[in-house]
């Protein structure tokens, strides 16, 4: 009975003991939820003497360890960033007030990998297959749709009239295509639209001036002329300088553009593209010198001021559709009747979230947060 | 015609498929495309810029030798360029001192360095005392002459300088060179002038979509004055009265109610239109369903 009590108070007293000489710990392991990888979570435990822990770093085959930073307190896992695919090894070194080294733990080597899918953008994913699909869909279905309806663009409808306007007046037709390069989508948009308004020029022989702010953009938008005039029969009146290049500056060019307006007063003034601070400029001078303004833009911000200053604003998807409707390609008005479809099923799913939201459901609106 | 035609709708095809899968790729080689992708299209552009500026050249100095209508414009658009690009490869100007030896005479030389540099005379002090000799005097001048003078008045206070002249490519971002008096003392006011000409142009646009025409023009003359005067401390002031049961028609209240709810749910709306329209458009340029913009029918 004796022994057994002897045993049992040994076996206490060890257990209180074992804390007091349970060494530093570090463990270190790849953040396998980071889709970029490149992330390390370290975790250790801390040590009663310990004043500071100096964290350390090497890749496997260097010599030397890195200093990263010191700690007073290890409590909270720690988030490293390594290279993708390098074995690296952390140290931690616990000191005490006299800078004296009380203990050290070096971790395993870990690597991190880059993932192949980026999982946190499986909704994004899903969401892009299910919108190209609808709208291919469309182009495939519309060559053998006999027709299909677009509802009416005032905006649209009106190229033609101010093109003829200035025709009637003798005046030039003035098309800025924005002020960015053709890595913009709607600069692209803003050099397709040009496409069918030099048909229009060349058509009633009207006088075409338009002003650039990047040479790639005057390089694309010359083809896109000279292209119009041929198709129109009139390679005659194609002239390369109605597209020409003034500066890649906003407000220089918005200066220079500015200058031509007061200058040779346009009777009809296009603005289409990526506009940005200029677009009230651009429009304001336009408005006074009388000329029919049509602006079209993707930048939400710019919107207003063309409302205000314009005769007609071809509002976001409106001016993505333009060439669409001005072409009146079977294929292209398929993509709108599809983008149409998408549009409103977006409708029904936000109506749908708001249902439930509503109802204090939150599975749905939790879909998208994947 | 394969050449023209075939070959860049392949091309627009294979990078744009690429570049939209490279999103969902955070491995490599995907995982940094878009950063290379926009440094090639960097560099193209930036040697296309010589097509932009032949042709301003060529159009604007046409102008000049014709006399064409405006072609004192012109003018001085073709010698903005020719007086820029030779301050910018040819004189670059940007001489400045490194003191050897401040010399015994300390306090006259912070007195002159402080006097040329528009730097507080303790700055100075500081400054020199800190680091001693091999330090440089923080102005740079136009000309040679310019700095000599400063270096004679040093010398004979007893201090050693050395004429030190910027290096190329440093004279674009330091001031006291040529291209910098362009840049700062042209440049920048034109600019700065036809920005702050967006101040009048807005006063006057919004006139005319205030004017009370219609509902929709009355609903946003309504709306726009309760923004801005419930975003200003009067607009506080004068509804401050209103009982507890009327408290959702104070104005602070009020304009961020109409900010935060009408406005976002119709800015929204047109955001939703604008990414369909830029998905469509991509989708119709990468299947080569839209070629125009290659000048294609």
């Amino acid at each position: 009975m004796e022994k057994k009590g002897v045993i049992l108070i040994l076996i206490f007293l060890m257990a209180l003991a074992l804390p007091l000489h349970a060494g530093l710990t570090l463990n270190a392991t790849a953040d396998r939820e980071e889709p970029e990888g490149r992330k390390v979570i370290l975790t250790a435990g801390e040590i009663e003497q310990a004043f500071r822990y100096d964290v350390y770093k090497k890749n496997t085959h260097d010599e030397d360890w890195v200093f990263i930073l010191g700690l007073t307190h290890l409590d909270k896992p720690l988030i490293m960033d390594i290279e993708n695919d390098t074995p690296v090894q952390f140290r931690i070194v616990a000191v005490d007030r006299n800078e004296q080294t009380i203990d050290e733990v070096i971790t395993d080597p870990v690597v991190t990998k880059a993932m192949w899918f980026n999982t946190k953008r499986i909704v994004r994913f899903i969401s892009m297959i299910l919108v190209s699909g609808i709208i291919l869909f469309y182009i495939r279905k519309a060559r053998k749709m006999q027709s299909i309806y677009l509802r009416p663009i005032a905006g649209l409808n009106a190229f033609e009239e101010a093109v003829g306007r200035a025709t009637e007046m003798g005046k030039s037709v003035l098309y800025v295509p924005g002020i960015m390069d053709l890595d913009q989508v709607e600069t692209i948009s803003g050099v397709i639209i040009l496409g069918h308004v030099a048909k229009m020029t060349a058509r009633y022989e009207a006088s075409l001036n338009v002003p650039v702010s990047r040479s790639l953009v005057m390089e694309a938008a010359r083809e896109i002329v000279n292209e119009s005039y041929l198709s129109e029969g009139r390679p005659d009146l194609f002239n390369p300088d109605m597209v020409h290049y003034y500066t890649d500056d906003q407000f220089a060019f918005a200066a220079a553009v500015d200058g031509i307006m007061l200058r040779e007063k346009p009777a009809a003034v296009f603005l289409q593209g990526k506009f940005y601070a200029e677009s009230l400029i651009l429009a304001e001078t336009g408005n006074s010198i009388g000329a029919i303004q049509i602006a079209g833009t993707g930048s939400p911000s710019q919107i207003p001021f063309f409302v205000t200053a314009c005769d007609y604003t071809l509002i976001g998807e409106e001016f993505f559709a333009a060439s669409a409707y001005l072409g009146q390609d079977p294929k292209l008005l398929g993509s709108i009747k599809g983008q149409d479809i998408v549009k409103g099923a977006i409708m029904v799913t936000i109506l749908l979230g708001v249902i439930f939201e509503s109802l204090g459901f939150s599975f749905f609106k939790a879909i998208f947060n994947l | 015609m394969f050449l023209k035609r075939q070959v860049p709708l392949a091309i627009v095809f294979i990078v744009g498929v690429i570049m939209l899968l490279s999103w969902f790729i955070p491995h490599e080689p995907f995982a940094n495309l878009e950063i290379h992708a926009t440094q090639w299209f960097d560099i193209i552009a930036s040697f296309a810029m010589i097509l932009g500026a032949l042709n301003l050249l060529k159009l604007q100095g046409r102008k000049v030798i014709r006399r064409q209508k405006g072609w004192i414009y012109s003018l001085a658009a073709v010698l903005g360029f020719f007086v820029t690009l030779t301050f910018g490869f040819f004189f670059k100007g940007g001489y400045y001192l490194e003191v050897k030896d401040v010399g015994v005479n300390t306090e006259a030389f912070y007195q002159t360095v402080s006097e040329v540099t528009h730097t507080e005379l303790d700055v100075v002090r500081r400054s020199f005392a800190d680091v001693g000799e091999g330090k440089v005097i923080n102005r740079n001048y136009y000309t040679h002459a310019g700095v000599l003078k400063l270096q004679n008045t040093l010398s004979s206070l007893g201090t050693v300088v050395e004429v030190n002249e910027l290096q190329w490519g440093q004279h674009l971002q330091e001031r006291g060179t040529f291209y910098s008096w362009i840049f700062y003392s042209i440049f920048t006011p034109l600019t700065s002038t036809m920005f702050a000409l967006l101040a009048f142009f807005v006063a006057s646009a919004s006139y005319r979509a205030f004017k009370i025409r219609n509902t929709e023009a009355t609903i946003l003359l309504a709306a726009g004055i309760i923004i801005m005067i419930g975003r200003v401390p009067l607009g506080a002031y004068l509804t401050s009265w209103l009982p507890s049961w009327l408290q959702w028609l104070h104005l602070p209240r009020l304009q961020e109610w109409i900010y935060q709810y009408p406005n976002a749910a119709g800015a929204r709306a047109i955001m939703i239109g604008i990414g369909l329209g830029i998905v469509g458009t991509s989708l119709r340029v990468i299947l080569g369903i839209e070629k125009s913009f290659m000048g294609e029918k």
